[in-house]
């Protein structure tokens, strides 16, 4: 494939391009981006790094070739693959052959994450959202990374999360018998850069910054220590490729209302 | 494992594997007194049809369930289900449906797809409702003394409610 560098990308297309790039290497499995920019990244997986990815209609049928997002032309058809209800992707789950990037209200220090409710008590929180969902089930089962559109210490929280609602490289909370290697927490996409928890001690560490941020903004930005790495390497550029496919999987253009302002890539 | 939900939910338990040395998570069966369903067609022995994309939990709800209450769209024969294609669309055996009627419309404000979609408008009001005193004043609006018939009249009647769009995902 073709791999020139755009010059004029937004902030949301290298986020899409850098949450496509967890995937490459998965094989077949079931790719699940809750959220606009996390569907477009695994669609765009999908159709150039890895074919092999299995996507949902987000409804009941696994598709050959993703959907596009938003409203789409009355002549549309659906490309299905099989037919998976929702009770059938509870197997998919169990069996660990699913990458999910979902996007948490809070993530801690040991890469727990919170999408049931904040503040207050959990009896009477200030703010009710989801629920735990199926986000316990998953951390345990399989693959999984975050999208965060605004990087703050009010994501990236001092403590522990209100609700811990994933497992993650909490000691204290190990269950007796598992260890860490069987938690599989990849990355963490924001609108300042790429993370993971390979740092020393499962800390997270800095993997790439997006071009024009700087180590001093991610920590002024996160409620706990990022180990930062000796060698940083910059967010890789969307290629002209890679934007001409994003254009047709988000064609009303849903991706520039995902972060404020719709900010350009490239920092000045 | 590991989460809050085994904190906060006391009947949620924490189990030594007898097979290996891993702890494992237990939680006692759901069990339901009714299980109030809406499906497409359904004839009046209680073999039940739906055509949606999914039929999500509902024969799940319905196995769970002491008893299984069904309205359905549409009352058909036993030749209904002749075809092996429409036979597959059956997700419970009759012997799990306590009684049947025909409420056609009868899933407003959701959806029986492929026959209508959600009110999201209508589902709007009711969130909104979401305060102190809220439910009462929607409960006197739409559902207080009155029949399904007098109900669907006031969401707009049934071919409003037949004519609500499918959801694009």
């Amino acid at each position: 494939m073709m791999s020139k560098p755009a010059s004029d990308y937004s902030l949301a297309e290298l986020m899409i391009c850098a949450n496509a790039a967890a995937y490459e290497h998965d094989g077949e499995v079931l790719v699940t981006g809750i959220g606009v920019l996390q569907r477009i990244a695994a669609s765009l997986a999908m159709l150039t790094t890895n074919p092999g990815i299995m996507m949902t209609d987000s409804e009941a049928w696994i598709l050959s070739s993703p959907n596009p997002v938003g409203k789409r032309p009355d002549d549309f058809v659906q490309m299905n693959e099989n037919w998976m209800g929702f009770s059938r992707i509870f197997d998919n789950v169990w069996s660990g052959r699913r990458h999910l990037t979902g996007g948490p209200t809070q993530i801690d220090r040991f890469g727990q994450a919170n999408i049931s409710a904040m503040g207050g008590d959990y009896q009477k929180p200030k703010v009710q959202m989801l629920g735990v969902r199926g986000f316990p089930g998953n951390s345990i089962c399989h693959i999984n990374s975050y999208m965060v559109p605004a990087h703050s210490s009010r994501v990236f929280v001092e403590g522990e999360c209100d609700v811990v609602c994933t497992i993650g490289f909490n000691p204290d909370r190990l269950p007796k018998g598992y260890s860490f290697d069987e938690i599989d927490l990849r990355c963490v996409y924001t609108n300042l850069g790429v993370f993971d928890f390979n740092g020393p001690n499962r800390q997270m560490q800095i993997v790439s910054l997006h071009p024009g941020v700087t180590v001093e903004e991610v920590i002024a930005n996160t409620g706990f220590e990022v180990h930062v790495p000796e060698n940083i390497a910059t967010t890789a550029a969307p290629t002209e490729e890679q934007l001409a496919i994003i254009r047709q999987i988000d064609p009303h253009n849903l991706r520039s209302k995902q972060l404020k302002d719709n900010p350009a890539g490239v920092r000045l | 494992m590991g989460t809050d939900v085994i904190k906060f939910n006391p009947d949620i338990k924490v189990i030594d594997s007898p097979y290996d040395d891993k702890e494992w998570v237990a939680m006692p069966a759901l069990k339901l007194d009714a299980a109030l369903v809406h499906v497409d067609r359904a004839n009046v022995r209680g073999v039940c049809q739906i055509k949606a994309p999914d039929h999500h939990m509902d024969d799940w709800f319905v196995r769970a369930a002491d008893k299984t209450y069904v309205t359905c769209e549409e009352i058909v024969g036993a030749e209904a289900f002749a075809d092996p294609a429409e036979a597959r669309l059956v997700f419970w055996e009759r012997n799990f449906t306590t009684g049947v009627a025909a409420v056609p419309g009868g899933a407003h404000p959701s959806s029986c797809s492929p026959n209508y979609g959600f009110d999201i408008p209508h589902f709007q009001e009711y969130n909104a409702s979401a305060k102190e005193g809220g439910f009462a004043a929607y409960f006197d609006k739409y559902i207080k003394g009155s029949s399904e018939e007098e109900y669907q009249a006031k969401v707009g009647g049934l071919d409003a409610i037949r004519k609500l769009p499918q959801p694009v995902y």
